[in-house]
């Protein structure tokens, strides 16, 4: 299943009113990888957390045909489970658990029929992306490995969407490089939504179009 | 009971945990803070254990003691303190009683209500252990019939309990007086054969070297009851012109009926007191009680003030790993989910707590009952019971179920707050 993106008049207000994050129209269509660009502190997570349905917003985001802002906390969060992927810069794994058992987190708390499958596909995925020793504690992997465990837990589920905040921020040139690959070639491969927040211009010309966020407001929409 | 008390904890597992598997992520927080946890953990099992301890310890004194008092029906002594009169007959401890003529104890001895009536004396000791003259039947039914070897049948006769450290053919001297103060060669001319051992009784009686009643006067320059026909006789009945006095009399009396109107009678004279050494620790339990009531809410405020500050300091150790939880919220992890990671390590950790607190406060009142025992002579058994395993179960659901506000704290901050902190 693919799923396109539709905000219609966002508006994320901080404490006092403050307009934090104001999108009146995007539009991404399904299987389209979106990058967004932007100075530090321009809003650019919290459209993304807006987008995923983590902070509260007023207007309207749809996926699919979904309508994203009407569901309550509870279906928003199952939503998130079935059909969205989720990459952090700083990876937050659990160091104390073996690679595979962070890659197949949605298993421990996904229904018992779908838990098989996501464990097999967990290690599937660590081991396309070239991760052996799916066993060994996270806490003895490199920045870049530690990315490529978080990327196969983000696709464990199999979702529609992935969102990646600064996926590469922390890693050096060539892991970065290996990180964007495996990334984009997850999302081309089964037609998923890419939609990731970066600096890095290496990932943000792998992406089919790039919007920049300014004092909150999408500017622009840059044709990668 | 138990099952009944555990049933919080269980309930709130089944319905935290139903359909989820959160066993890896816990295991993942107990290794990753492995010393605060054990430090947790640790605080939890002394809290508990000083509970487990009391509450075994004070059972254990109540048995052991009912033991001590078990061969004694009715001790008769002069009028004064029936604490006194108790600790001297039952416990061997020196106390300051009056001593009771012949006449009176003649009286005592020929009442038909009396099986036996058995003068003690004291005074005198051997390496520590109370040197004790009486009467051999006395000493048949401490045995219950089953002396090692045989009872004394002259002045220059001992039996032993089955704790001294005397053994059968061993001779030995008596020490003037008890402890520190005692005169090591007032007795030097006065040489005495252990002839038998007693049984094992659980009593301080297990401590001590038990002689004719006869031998202890004699040693003392005092007649020894009996008149120069009589020769070397030793044991009842005594002439009550020549009875030196003695400080009990232990009384075994034929039924409990005929105890307690012996009892009556004897206490009706002015110059006897007649006590149920029963009756005395009765009223010793029911001071003790008041004590344990007041020991055991003192150790309950602290259990309550230990788990107060775990949890507390649980709530502050959950910020640490905010972020994790966050993570999971993020990622599509149920409220219910988040909530069974963050309670399932805290119960295991009360639940680890509280077994080691069982284990620890088990030793500890093991301990305390071999010092006891080893002080006192008497057999204090240091044993788990139900009331023990209640407290532990009961701490255990109580903490667990107040482990869920520190759960929900952490699982309802903010996702992107959380997300965004470093």
């Amino acid at each position: 299943m693919t799923l396109g993106l539709t905000l219609t008049d966002l508006c994320v207000n901080g404490s006092g009113g403050r307009v934090l994050v104001q999108a009146a129209d995007l539009k991404v269509p399904p299987g389209t990888l979106l990058g967004i660009t932007g100075a530090s502190g321009a809003g650019k997570t919290t459209l993304l957390h807006a987008i995923a349905g983590i902070v509260p917003s007023e207007g309207s985001i749809r996926w699919g045909e979904t309508n994203f802002s009407k569901l309550s906390d509870h279906a928003r969060t199952a939503f998130r489970a079935r059909n969205m992927g989720m990459v952090f810069q700083d990876f937050l794994l659990f160091d104390d658990l073996s690679a595979h058992d962070n890659a197949r987190l949605a298993a421990m708390f996904a229904p018992r029929a779908e838990r098989a499958e996501i464990t097999v596909r967990a290690k599937q995925h660590l081991s396309e992306l070239g991760l052996t020793d799916p066993e060994r504690h996270v806490a003895s992997y490199s920045g870049g490995e530690r990315q490529r465990v978080a990327l196969a837990r983000a696709l464990a589920a199999d979702p529609a969407v992935v969102l990646a905040d600064e996926p590469t921020a922390a890693l050096d040139r060539r892991a970065a490089d290996r990180v964007i690959h495996d990334l984009v070639a997850a999302c081309r491969e089964r037609g998923r939504t890419l939609i990731a927040i970066s600096h890095d211009t290496h990932l943000l010309d792998a992406m089919d179009r790039v919007v920049h966020v300014t004092d909150g407001h999408l500017a622009a929409q840059v044709p990668a | 009971m138990i099952v009944l008390l555990l049933t919080p904890i269980v309930l709130v597992a089944v319905l935290l945990c139903r359909g989820y598997a959160p066993g890896p992520l816990v295991r993942a927080l107990l290794w990753r803070y492995r010393l605060v946890n054990c430090l947790f953990g640790g605080l939890i099992a002394v809290a508990l254990a000083m509970g487990i301890a009391v509450l075994a310890q004070e059972r254990g004194l109540r048995e052991g003691s009912a033991q001590a008092a078990d061969g004694f029906d009715l001790v008769v002594g002069t009028p004064g303190s029936e604490m006194d009169l108790m600790l001297a007959s039952v416990y061997l401890q020196p106390s300051r009683v009056g001593l009771l003529d012949g006449d009176r104890f003649a009286s005592i001895a020929e009442d038909p209500r009396a099986e036996l009536a058995a003068p003690l004396a004291f005074g005198d000791s051997h390496d520590g252990a109370p040197v004790v003259g009486t009467v051999a039947d006395f000493v048949t039914h401490l045995a219950r019939g089953a002396v090692q070897g045989r009872l004394f049948a002259n002045t220059s006769e001992a039996v032993v309990g089955a704790r001294s450290d005397l053994h059968i053919g061993d001779h030995f001297h008596p020490s003037h007086g008890h402890g520190h103060g005692a005169d090591h060669d007032a007795h030097e001319e006065v040489e005495f054969q252990v002839v038998g051992r007693l049984p094992l009784t659980g009593t301080p009686w297990d401590q001590a070297v038990i002689v004719p009643i006869e031998a202890v006067w004699e040693t003392h320059g005092l007649a020894n009851g009996h008149g120069a026909e009589e020769g070397t006789r030793i044991g009842a009945p005594f002439d009550p012109a020549l009875f030196p006095g003695t400080p009990a009399v232990v009384v075994v009396p034929r039924g409990m009926g005929a105890a307690y109107g012996l009892r009556t009678t004897l206490n009706q004279a002015d110059d006897m007191m007649a006590i149920l050494p029963g009756a005395v620790q009765a009223e010793l339990y029911r001071l003790m009680g008041d004590a344990r009531q007041a020991v055991t809410v003192l150790t309950s405020v602290t259990q309550g003030l230990v788990v107060l500050a775990v949890l507390v300091s649980l709530m502050i150790l959950s910020r640490l790993f905010q972020r994790q939880l966050a993570m999971l919220r993020a990622v599509g992890a149920p409220m219910r989910f988040v909530l069974s990671v963050v309670w399932g390590h805290a119960a295991v950790l009360l639940s680890i707590g509280t077994v080691l607190g069982v284990l620890l406060g088990y030793g500890a009142a093991a301990v305390l009952s071999s010092v006891l025992t080893a002080r006192t002579g008497v057999h204090v058994p240091a044993a788990l019971g139900v009331t023990e395993l209640r407290l532990a179960a009961g701490f255990l659901s109580a903490a667990a179920v107040a482990a869920l506000i520190p759960a929900w704290w952490a699982a309802r901050t903010p996702v992107a707050e959380a997300l965004r902190r470093n």
